[in-house]
């Protein structure tokens, strides 16, 4: 499942996906990755991400629609 | 007995350089891939030792039931080794583990470019020496065509990543939607 969420969240920051990727750490395959729901990144990166984007675990990975 | 001597110690001394190679890995922390690069590395890892174990298979029924060995021993062994490691390189690369920061792609492009040069002109080489094959198995001049093969393989791989890569900033710079992505 795509992870829009992150991709607006990053837009919103006006963040491209390699600067993202150069200030968590990351490959910008893998923010890509991310967004597009190839990949599910550790709690380590979320949290980097999270902390980036000035945003919380829930709002930007957290689904409703999952058990 | 004493023929034993020599492949041992290189054994002893591959196994050594391995474990201190993964030591100072370790202490490094990786070269700087990331955690999903590291997970496709792995899985890497595990699709070339699958081709090396269906190389070393097809080729043992071949030498068993075929009659006769198609290469030399030496030559065999290190065909597989090659194919395993060619498996590893072309899967990380096209999945978009095999390049970081301090290892860019470019760097990787003019290796990969020059080792193919230099393979190509010792394979012509031995092709104008006529020297493939003696007493009717391949001799060990093949692994120049086989390293060319392998570099070549490695090298497409990584231009066919890097248009990927630059297909994919330049939607992203431009806020476009990837193909699919709604």
């Amino acid at each position: 499942m795509k992870n829009l969420k992150v991709k607006s969240a990053r837009a919103a920051k006006d963040y491209s996906q390699q600067e993202l990727a150069d200030i968590v750490g990351v490959s910008r395959q893998t923010i890509a990755a991310i967004e597009k729901g190839d990949y599910n990144p550790t709690i380590k990166l979320c949290r980097a991400i999270c902390r980036t984007l000035g945003k919380t675990l829930d709002e930007l990975f957290w689904e409703e629609d999952e058990v | 007995m004493t023929n034993l001597i020599v492949p041992v110690i290189i054994i002893v001394l591959a196994i050594a350089l391995i474990f201190a190679a993964n030591k100072q890995r370790k202490k490094d922390g990786f070269a700087d891939y990331d955690e999903r690069q590291l997970l496709i590395r792995g899985n890497a890892f595990q699709y070339s030792f699958y081709a090396v174990c269906i190389y070393g298979t097809l080729y043992f029924l071949y030498t068993r039931f075929g009659g006769h060995a198609l290469m030399q021993d030496g030559v065999a062994v290190f065909l597989g080794v090659l194919l395993g490691i060619a498996v590893f390189a072309v899967y990380s690369t096209l999945s978009g583990a095999q390049f970081t920061k301090s290892s860019p792609m470019k760097a990787f492009l003019i290796i990969y470019g020059i080792a193919i040069l230099a393979n190509l002109l010792s394979t012509g080489i031995h092709i104008y020496a006529h020297d493939f094959v003696q007493d009717g198995v391949l001799t060990d001049a093949v692994i120049y065509p086989a390293v060319a093969l392998a570099f070549l393989a490695a090298f497409i791989a990584t231009l066919v990543q890097g248009m990927r890569d630059r297909k994919a900033e330049a939607e992203d710079e431009d806020g476009a939607e990837q193909p699919g992505d709604e």
